[in-house]
């Protein structure tokens, strides 16, 4: 793409972002089907009506392709950050037309929410929504989870030029095969596999618990799709806490945990190389900070007398930490007992344990344990360089999934990232002051917010301001494209702001 | 801080007119559920978790999503305007309640009378109240979601564009790939590449 953008390079782009709102379309038909299953009929139209706007939206911007058309690097990446926003507006439609929400703002906040794998939401009345309707809050979460252009690389886009662009630039650079087409319908399958276990798994658990068969495997789906996306809606109101349940909550702990690690990672272990589960730097570093972060949340707690005892607060302690670290982001306490009783050392902990999140190239948030992890390895190695005479030699390396090169510029990248990442949610905390929140209310949801993470103290309500519901959006939507995609498009729409002046 | 000065004296003054008691000293539940004192809401629960802990209280709201047995106990939870609380009663009471709340229903409005817990020790930590008396305030009921006219022929309209539209994206696809082959096939030498 040159510097100044012409008219071809817009057709590109809103050609692919077309592709994306097709996938988008063809996906309706789950919450259809369960819409005509359940008979919901008024709602079955409303999703009529979002798949065919979806299809038919689609299906004129992908015909914008120009014939000779060579997609590049830029192009990629500025599609997928369309195309993440144009779904968002898409998948907006159901929301608006079932009347559980205060503004079309929040029907969009509460997609991107869903795409990003937040777990936010802006919803009014939760608990008497269409199934349908929950249905497609825990498609668009699972489908986000494995991205939304993954979904389009996989089915739609068939391995086009500029299909590796679209693919990093959601996010994701881990290749399972050398072809990325390859790699997005590998992503498919592992978490097709887990669908069928996790979904098992938490309709036996769900029966087992007291709600009735039907319900179970609803709960168990939609809940299954949440964990594995390390999403964090539920269908009830009250979260996690509905079901009051140890073991439903340790079934989606093993679901969520295993969705918050790698997809290199599971194809390695899958294919029989189980060692790297310990070897690899993220596990290895996500489970290093987990134990201290832990630590720390259950000494504020018991500096507070926050439970009655040891099981209890090492229960309640224990899911929220490791669902805020995943950032998965179910909550086995109301969201206003954070702020009334955790304590300001318990709320610190989970304000890292958020903002360092999930493994990189998996469906979780954050800075990531892979940035984490060689970050602290590159001080442990200018910390012996130092130490050790100037002609000594040691190896800089870390191991994830096979040994790699720990270079310079490989830190300077982590570094960079990390950088944007914190700065992202110094700025979020900053909005949230500016709209009246305590400073601590603020920096939590800002670290929520900035990892995709889904807790919340209590700020992320309809009642919200305006701008604030704006800044959260644009910060989850930033957080889950790992800026990259995010940069480029603002560098497009200045080059062609340029361009007219 | 004001809010929680006020929380607080609101629970003293229920405690004073005999609204809370603490846990053991209600005498006769059912009677005490037909008098006219006010429920308390869950957000004021909520932010006065600490004050309202351990005592007896009245909550009201609408029984919603699904009855979970376990054993002779039984999960309920129960939502008023500011949020949902779970109540832990018997499965017998649990089985007396007609309708739950969900897309398709209202579910019955209760009134219970029962002991509150921040953070309940025997159901590890969870908010909670185990109810004592529970009175059925209005029964629930079916609700009807009838069809919106104006959306299903926007719905029919689309879905017509839409098919149009997919069919000249078909046919242009189509038009480009035999384009490229007929293309990479000239590059190859091939007779067709002309």
């Amino acid at each position: 793409m040159p510097n100044h953008p012409k008219k071809e390079d817009y057709l590109i782009i809103l050609s692919y972002a077309g592709r994306v709102a097709i996938g988008l379309g063809i996906i309706c038909a789950a919450p259809m089907l369960v819409a005509i299953i359940e008979g919901e009929w008024a709602v079955l139209v409303d999703f009529i009506i979002c798949a065919a706007a979806c299809l038919l939206s689609g299906a004129l911007l992908a015909m914008l392709m120009p014939g000779d058309a060579r997609p590049g690097w830029l192009h990629g990446m500025v599609a997928t950050a369309v195309s993440w926003l144009l779904a968002m507006v898409l998948a907006a439609i159901p929301y608006a037309l079932s009347g559980h929400y205060g503004s079309y703002l929040d029907c969009m906040f509460d997609a991107m929410s869903g795409f990003t794998t937040t777990g936010l939401t802006l919803v009014v009345d939760l608990d008497h929504l269409s199934m349908a309707l929950n249905t497609w809050r825990h498609v668009i979460t699972f489908v986000g989870g494995q991205g939304v252009v993954v979904l389009a690389l996989s089915f739609l886009i068939d391995g086009s030029a500029g299909s590796y662009e679209l693919y990093v630039g959601e996010g994701k650079d881990e290749r399972l095969f050398p072809s990325v087409l390859h790699t997005a319908k590998a992503i498919w399958k592992i978490s097709a596999a887990y669908l069928v276990c996790g979904v098992a798994a938490l309709w036996v658990t769900g029966i087992a618990i007291g709600l009735p068969v039907k319900a179970a495997f609803y709960h168990g789906t939609w809940i299954y799709m949440a964990a594995w996306s390390t999403g964090g809606f539920a269908p009830m109101s009250q979260n996690f806490l509905y079901y009051h349940s140890a073991a439903y909550e340790m079934v989606s702990v093993v679901f969520f945990v295993a969705g918050s690690l790698n997809f290199a990672l599971h194809h390695a272990v899958l294919t029989g190389n189980r060692r790297e589960m310990v070897k690899n730097i993220e596990t290895v570093s996500l489970f290093v900070s987990f134990v201290i972060l832990f630590s720390i949340v259950v000494a504020g707690l018991t500096r507070g007398g926050v439970y009655p005892d040891l099981v209890a607060m090492m229960r309640k302690g224990f899911f929220q930490v490791i669902s805020g670290h995943t950032t998965t982001g179910f909550m086995t306490i109301s969201a206003r007992q954070f702020a009334l009783e955790w304590g300001d050392l318990a709320l610190c902990g989970m304000c890292v344990a958020m903002m360092i999140g999930g493994s990189a190239g998996s469906t979780a948030g954050g800075i990531k344990g892979l940035r984490v992890g060689a970050l602290l390895l590159a001080v442990r190695n200018d910390g012996r360089r130092l130490l050790l005479p100037s002609n000594a030699v040691f190896k800089k390396k870390m191991h994830m999934i096979e040994d790699r090169y720990l270079g310079d510029e490989q830190v300077k990248a982590y570094a960079l990232i990390t950088v944007l990442y914190v700065g992202m949610w110094a700025v979020a905390t900053l909005a949230g002051v500016a709209a009246g929140y305590p400073v601590l209310d603020s920096a939590f949801e800002a670290a929520s917010v900035s990892g995709n993470v889904g807790l919340s103290i209590g700020v992320t309500a309809p009642a919200m301001p305006i701008f604030l519901k704006i800044v959260y959006i644009l910060v989850i939507w930033a957080g889950r494209l790992e800026f990259m995609a995010v940069l480029a498009l603002g560098g497009f729409v200045a080059a062609a702001v340029r361009r007219r002046r | 801080m004001m809010r929680g000065r006020r929380i607080r004296a609101l629970a003293v003054a229920l405690q004073i007119i005999g609204m809370l008691r603490p846990a053991g000293a209600w005498a006769d539940g059912g009677n005490a559920l037909a008098m006219p004192v006010p429920a308390v809401p869950y957000g004021t629960l909520l932010e006065g978790a600490k004050s309202f802990d351990g005592t007896r209280v009245i909550f009201q709201g609408e029984a919603i999503g699904q009855i979970m047995e376990r054993g002779t106990m039984a999960w309920v939870n129960v939502a008023d305007q500011s949020g949902a609380i779970g109540v832990w009663m018997s499965t017998e009471t649990a089985r007396s309640i007609r309708m739950l709340g969900s897309y398709s229903c209202r579910g019955d409005e209760l009134r219970i009378m029962g002991t509150f817990h921040r953070a309940c020790g025997e159901h590890g930590g969870d908010m909670d109240i185990h109810a004592e008396a529970i009175a059925l305030v209005q029964a629930g009921e079916r609700v009807m979601h009838p069809f919106d006219d104006a959306r299903l022929v926007t719905a029919v309209f689309l879905s017509l564009a839409a098919a149009g539209s997919l069919m000249l994206l078909r046919s242009r696809d189509r038009r480009r790939r035999e384009l490229e082959s007929d293309h990479s096939g000239a590059g190859k030498g091939s007779p067709s590449g002309t």
